[in-house]
């Protein structure tokens, strides 16, 4: 076992006991009009974990963040969190106005993943050299590049320091030279401390960064352990190679 | 009280955000912009006055005042009810990515057009006065007509809101309701003309005590009466109750909702 990889120790911040829940749909799916993206998801996180949320595509992991998150009400099973917990699901360029500049579009962002005004203002200098959109920043956003709009989401979502991160397929955005800043300043972030849950497909990320793994299959935990123990597993099953990646 | 005041701040921070990011975006895309807050009520009355004074099917001193004070206040309600009604699915992607309280939505929307109804003022003051309607003490009571308005128009925007995702067709439901609203409160005629056995309709219905509340002060130069309060804040409560409830029953089930 590595040594980054210890068994949960901190405080119990959130519990999912065979949690599930369903979409209504209006056109019937396999003869039914109820889709249960999740069906049967057991695991928990502990303060100052870095879980990464392994499983294939369909499998339930984004409906799963969003659970985490309280965007979703589950349906059967249990979910408990930690009194007075806060969650933030990132998302680069969520909540953008087009209309709006740079600067103010950083505000209303960083206000939208739960940082209250006065933070965020205090934090702008930081966000407009780290984007480092020069003028741009002060300008609106119909006038940026699709490059410029994730540089600009990106910064502001590294502002976001919540009691547990949410991550889904977040990872370095832009040019060369700004995915390298980008991916370095998410490796940060995520070392930094913070609790960490994060979905990935690259199995090195999952070696290097977490210190927890869950395999979620069919909408139903598969296998929580070690990120090592989980990824071979999961591997050993999608590739056929408990060392290929994906 | 600080763990409710905290939240409370950022919520107010973003509605101001918002209302100002879709008023910005109105205006910027018409050359007049904010301009067009003042123009529309009165291209409305231009219209409601010629069908009403020169074709005469109708007739009334200070017709156009008439006219121009009952279109604007009932334009902010309707306009303001419908988008509030339907805030929630057009904020699903948001709804989806962050959890917000629901209710900061229809806000946002009733908001915005409070705003361009404020802003609007600006015109009827000196118009009403161009009509020898000078400022009367009455004008005192203006802030508890405004006032009142509003938690009307958030309270059924609030109710409204819950039930459009559940039951999409509500919306053309609404639109017609809305159509059916406007022949029915007051705006082309004055509701004191009416005949005293359909009166008892007219003080149920918030949208014609409001129009007829503003009126009243802006007119007549009288105060507004208990009637003129009495329908509208009851709409305002008991709807405002009902959504309140639903949204904290029903808000993460919505945000599940295909829209």
């Amino acid at each position: 076992m590595d040594l980054d990889t210890v068994p949960p120790a901190g405080e119990l911040l959130i519990r999912l006991e065979q949690a599930a829940l369903k979409f209504r749909l209006r056109r019937p799916l396999n003869g039914s009009r109820e889709f249960w993206p999740l069906q049967s998801v057991t695991l928990d996180l502990h303060r100052g974990e870095r879980l990464g949320i392994l499983g294939s595509n369909g499998a339930g992991k984004t409906t799963l963040m969003k659970l985490l998150a309280g965007i979703y009400e589950k349906d059967r099973g249990t979910v408990w969190r930690a009194p007075g917990l806060s969650v933030s699901l990132l998302s680069i360029g969520i909540g953008f106005e087009s209309t709006l500049t740079g600067h103010e579009n950083a505000i209303l962002v960083g206000m939208l993943f739960g940082l209250h005004r006065a933070t965020i203002e205090k934090r702008i200098p930081r966000i407009r050299d780290f984007a480092e959109l020069g003028g741009f920043f002060d300008q609106p956003l119909y006038t940026y590049s699709s490059g410029m709009l994730l540089r600009l989401g990106f910064s502001v979502a590294m502002e976001v320091n919540p009691d547990v991160l949410l991550l889904d397929e977040v990872m370095g955005v832009g040019d060369a030279h700004f995915i390298e800043k980008s991916t370095q300043a998410l490796s940060d972030k995520i070392h930094s401390g913070l609790t960490v849950a994060f979905i990935t497909h690259d199995p090195e990320a999952v070696r290097k960064l977490c210190t927890r793994a869950v395999w979620i299959d069919k909408g139903a935990t598969r296998l929580m352990g070690t990120p090592d123990e989980v990824l071979a597993a999961y591997l050993l099953e999608t590739t056929g190679s408990i060392g290929a990646a994906t | 009280m600080r763990t409710v005041l905290v939240p409370f701040a950022r919520y107010l921070n973003i509605i101001w955000f918002k209302v100002y990011a879709n008023l910005k975006a109105e205006t910027e895309k018409m050359y007049l912009g904010s301009l067009w807050w003042v123009i529309e009520p009165m291209l409305n009355t231009a219209v409601l006055y010629l069908v009403f004074k020169v074709i005469r099917i109708g007739s009334a001193d200070n017709l156009l005042v008439l006219l121009y004070v009952g279109a604007a206040i009932f334009s902010w309600f309707s306009a303001s009810v419908t988008m509030g009604a339907n805030a929630l699915v057009t904020n699903a992607a948001l709804m989806q990515q962050v959890q917000l309280p629901k209710w900061i939505f229809p806000v946002i929307a009733v908001a915005n057009q409070s705003w361009k109804f404020l802003f609007s003022l600006v015109i009827v003051f000196p118009f009403l006065w161009a009509f020898h309607l000078p400022p009367t003490s009455a004008y005192l009571a203006l802030p508890a007509l405004v006032f009142t308005q509003a938690f009307t128009i958030i309270g059924l925007s609030l109710l409204l809101c819950v039930v459009i995702p559940f039951f999409p067709d509500g919306r053309t439901v609404l639109a017609s309701g809305m159509n059916l609203l406007m022949w029915l409160s007051g705006i082309f005629y004055q509701i004191d003309k009416v005949a005293p056995e359909h009166q008892g309709f007219f003080v149920a219905n918030p949208a014609a005590m409001l129009v007829d509340g503003f009126r009243a002060v802006l007119m007549d130069g009288r105060w507004p009466e208990a009637r003129h309060f009495v329908s509208p804040l009851l709409f305002g409560a008991v709807s405002g109750g009902l959504g309140w409830f639903l949204l904290h029953r029903l808000g993460n089930r919505i945000a599940k909702i295909p829209v």
